[in-house]
């Protein structure tokens, strides 16, 4: 049923019965989410996580002809200096403990004028923070107001930093919104183009991506991340939608799929030779360009076999940190490369993205599986008791592996999509084995925790 | 009043906490906040230059609380969280850190520090909420609280030290170079035969904190030490010697040790040749620049955006050593009104310069340069985007400084003077390169233009020619015929 009735999107844990917390084997997880919803957990002791503005801001920024204001207190305006791009521009309200009492609306509409007399943008986004929430600020009349002056959308999200404990709910606020106050709503005819749906991958990869669709002569836009304000608008002109990682866009694709009648191409994340050739058949199959499709991949298989060592992981012992959409090529790639994949983690097992551990059958089902967005704590438990030889993750701040003793292979930099992504990843691993046994240093945590059970702070949710 | 900003940089009262905190070795930061806040300020200062501390990102306990804690309050969240910190996570002092909602919530955070510290673990609090201020507040508390506490949950006799300082002023991170800065001031401090309290960095650590009551007087080298410095004087006596920067120069470093022998007995002798020796130095190397900073006609005008510390520091130097003119000078920490300090730099300000500007909005920032039409700016990375418009270098002294690691490298002190100045004509010297490559491709665009049009005017004009003419004979053929 479309949500675009609602005023903002629900949380993951709501709709979807999003479990943040998990310290157990792959069996008992299937176990667990296997019902009708998933029974939530909690942490007794926790480390800090990335939250929904964080992501939200994250995508919208990206947004070329877009600003944004932070409405919340200065520190949270702070998050625009995580993108270092020149042209780049943010506004922060600033709210001060007078405006926590008072309100901040009268600040608000100030952000918004000055953005538009500056910037002239052809939308601007108002990001939610805690202190509005609290607050509860009435930023929607101020929207009514200025939009009508200004004659562009003045577009509210709606997160707060504080209802979820799934950061990837600031995808779907930010989702809702684009659906409700800016996606064409006429769009009768179709145009040739796919909807290729981006919210968290960083260039390379899309620029991976890209490659493959120019091979393919597929014509195509990436939404939102890296976008226009048109581009978003025409989506629902679209012929097709591909998702390149399931768990963060299938709520913008489904939706698609079901008031704009847009097909949705069902795929998995183009990791690994088998992700990346089903990634490119599925689409293939969709705009029947099969035969063009097979021998592209067999072109560039052919080619890429003469760079990969097979044999490379062989006795190694590898801990896997990822989105749960992409645990499954990442593991059978590693594994086909010899690895013994001793563990992995993921920030969440939801309704909709747990279908992927059923697609782990070639994983033993007493693989250790650590779900936690962040917490290198867990994680810092499991690699020291599996005695990981390697940890490979996409997040950020991953050193702390290094002093359990593992060597850390980060994403976060590479591409790890398409072929190219297959060569980059092997590369990745290759040069890692030099770091073997360097740049270690004492760990951070007690010898204590790390022999007790990883499950020791989680307790089941009290309801 | 507080205004809407456009490209804010400096962050909240928590963040500055936070930075302060989790670059003192040993103390663990337990953040009492959404689980957000604290990764703002990670991914913010991700893409800058000091590099990572132990305890920073996203191995940062906290209490990452949710909405049944904003609404029914979050103290038992926090008294488990604290409970189980000390359990998974090695440190020697551990420091809760508040936030906007546990404030707007009313949490007594205080109550739940007590509880555990009775248990006599190291932990101790600070009551700073995001909106409190910026994160030159969020230092300033989190210091005076921890100097407040640190003797209830770290007891230790008082032994006063008469050659022993603390150092206080300086922000990590806000410095861009703070590393190096306070690793130059205890070169030059021990040099003279003190002993130094850094607080910060590999020299530093919670030793420090419990020994900050020893010492025999506080430095304070900015105003946003002012009240740490005031608890330590009021609790322990300290003495103060506040100062409105670091020094820059073996000038100002002297002059900084004069004022410190008016507290502490310095012997004049060591004095003379720790001083002797540096200017030595100092001159050398300084002195090999002179020819670039000629060809480069190193004196133009600038403008100087940063920290009024920062700003003080550079902006006499660079009229001392270079007679520049400064344009302009932009504060981005200064508050317009400051009641609850003391420190006046007025005067300074205005020897530097007739321009003072407070303000942090990045458009108030570019207009104030635009209009000032200086032809360097001293400042941040942010500035990069108005440097190019204006077609002039900017060498970054300031925070945020992307795409660059500085882990050791000073801009105040001796070793600072050299390697400023290192930086400073790398940056003209680049600019300069870039320039002539630019005039070059214009001139050859130009020659290799004309080039083109009178050959082929050339060309033509000789084709016409033979037309004339055999259009001329012909016709003079026929005449003739």
């Amino acid at each position: 049923m479309s949500f675009l009735e609602d005023r903002r999107a629900l949380t993951r844990e709501k709709r979807l019965s999003s479990l943040s917390h998990f310290n157990g084997t792959l069996e008992a997880l299937i176990d667990e989410v296997s019902g009708t919803d998933i029974r939530q957990r909690i942490r007794t002791f926790s480390q800090i996580h990335a939250d929904e503005i964080i992501y939200a801001f994250d995508v919208l920024s990206k947004i070329e002809d877009a600003e944004i204001i932070v409405n919340g207190s200065i520190g949270c305006a702070g998050i625009g200096l995580a993108e270092t791009d020149e042209n780049y521009t943010w506004y922060g309200t600033n709210l001060v403990e007078r405006d926590t009492i008072l309100g901040g609306e009268e600040k608000l509409r100030e952000a918004v004028l000055r953005a538009f007399e500056e910037k002239h943008p052809k939308a601007i986004f108002i990001i939610g923070t805690p202190v509005v929430a609290i607050n509860n600020d009435d930023i929607n009349s101020v929207i009514l107001e200025l939009e009508e002056e200004l004659h562009i959308p003045v577009i509210s999200i709606y997160t707060d930093g504080f209802k979820s404990k799934n950061p990837v709910s600031g995808y779907d606020i930010v989702t809702h919104s684009l659906l409700k106050y800016l996606v064409d709503k006429e769009a009768e005819e179709k145009e040739d183009f796919i909807n290729v749906i981006s919210f968290s991958e960083n260039v390379e990869d899309i620029a991976a991506v890209v490659k493959i669709l120019n091979a393919l002569e597929i014509s195509y836009r990436v939404i939102p991340r890296f976008s226009e304000i048109d581009e978003i608008r025409s989506i629902s002109r679209a012929k097709a939608t591909v998702v390149l990682n399931p768990e963060e866009g299938e709520y913008l694709a489904k939706e698609l799929e079901e008031v704009y009648n847009i097909p949705y191409i069902l795929s998995e994340p183009p990791i690994g030779y088998r992700g990346t050739k089903n990634f490119i058949l599925k689409l293939a199959d969709f705009l029947n360009i099969g035969e063009k499709a097979e021998s592209y991949i067999e072109e560039v298989e052919e080619e890429l076999a003469k760079g990969i060592k097979k044999d490379l992981l062989e006795g190694q012992k590898v801990f896997v940190d990822a989105s749960l959409s992409k645990i499954p090529s990442y593991t059978r790639f590693l594994k086909n490369l010899g690895a013994e994949i001793v563990g992995f983690g993921a920030p969440f097992v939801d309704l909709e993205n747990r279908k992927n551990l059923q697609k782990l059958d070639f994983l033993p089902r007493n693989t250790p599986v650590v779900i936690g967005n962040g917490q290198y704590f867990e994680k810092v438990n499991a690699i020291a008791k599996q005695k990981a030889d390697f940890y490979i993750s996409q997040y950020p701040g991953n050193a702390f592996a290094v002093d359990e003793g593992a060597v850390v292979v980060s994403t976060v930099n590479r591409v790890t999509y398409g072929f190219e992504g297959v060569q980059s990843l092997h590369d990745s691993f290759l040069r890692a084995f030099r770091r073997k046994g360097k740049l270690q240093s004492n760990s951070n945590y007690k010898t204590g925790w790390k022999t007790k059970s990883g499950n020791w702070y989680v307790k089941q949710e009290v309801s | 009043m507080s205004e809407v900003i456009k490209e804010p940089r400096n962050g909240c009262a928590l963040h500055g906490a936070l930075q302060t905190v989790q670059e003192i070795k040993g103390v663990v930061p337990v953040i009492h906040a959404n689980a957000g806040c604290g990764v703002i300020h990670y991914l913010a200062n991700k893409g800058t230059s000091g590099g990572n501390s132990s305890y920073s990102g996203l191995s940062i306990p906290g209490t990452a609380i949710q909405e049944r804690h904003v609404i029914f309050g979050g103290a038992s969240r926090l008294r488990e969280q604290i409970k189980n910190t000390i359990k998974v996570v090695k440190g020697d002092l551990y420091v809760i850190l508040n936030s906007c909602e546990s404030a707007m919530v009313g949490d007594d955070v205080d109550a739940m520090t007590r509880e555990i510290v009775e248990q006599g673990e190291p932990v101790l609090d600070t009551l700073v909420a995001g909106f409190n201020g910026g994160p030159y507040y969020g230092y300033e508390h989190v210091m005076a609280d921890i100097f407040r506490t640190i003797d209830g949950v770290k007891p230790s006799e008082k032994k006063t030290d008469p050659y022993l300082v603390n150092i206080l002023g300086i922000i990590p991170g806000k410095d861009p170079y703070w590393q190096g800065n306070l690793e130059e001031i205890k070169r030059i401090l021990e040099g003279i035969g003190l002993k130094v309290n850094v607080f910060f960095g590999p020299y530093g650590g919670v030793r420090d904190l419990i020994n900050a009551k020893n010492a025999a007087l506080t430095i304070n080298f900015s105003r946003w030490g002012e009240l740490p410095a005031r608890i330590l004087e009021e609790w322990y006596e300290i003495p103060i010697l506040q100062r409105p920067s670091l020094p820059l120069g073996t000038e100002q470093v002297l002059d900084l040790a004069t004022a410190v022998a008016e507290t502490i007995h310095i012997d004049e002798e060591r004095i003379k040749s720790f001083f002797g020796n540096e200017e030595v130095y100092e001159n050398d190397l300084l002195l090999r620049a002179r020819e670039d900073l000629i060809e480069y006609d190193n004196s133009q005008t600038a403008v100087l955006v940063g920290d009024e510390e920062q700003v003080i520091r550079l902006g006499r130097f660079l009229n001392d050593f270079l007679g520049k003119e400064i344009k302009a000078v932009i504060l981005t920490d200064a508050l317009k009104t400051d009641e609850e300090h003391v420190t006046d730099n007025q005067e300074l300000l205005k020897e530097i310069t007739d321009s003072i500007y407070i303000t942090s909005d990045q458009k108030k920032i570019e207009d104030i340069i635009r209009s000032e039409k200086p032809e360097v700016i001293f400042g941040s990375s942010l500035e990069k985007r108005i440097a190019n418009r204006l077609e002039i270098p900017v060498v970054e002294t300031s925070y945020p400084v992307f795409e660059k690691l500085i882990l050791n490298k000073a801009d105040a002190g001796i070793r600072g003077t050299i390697s400023f100045m290192e930086e400073y004509i790398t940056v003209v010297n680049q600019y300069e390169a870039e320039k002539r490559k630019q005039l070059l491709s214009y001139v050859k665009g130009e020659k290799g233009g004309k080039l083109w049009q009178e050959q082929s005017q050339k060309r033509s004009y000789s084709k016409k020619l033979t037309l004339v003419t055999q259009s001329q004979t012909k016709e003079s053929l026929s005449a003739r015929m």
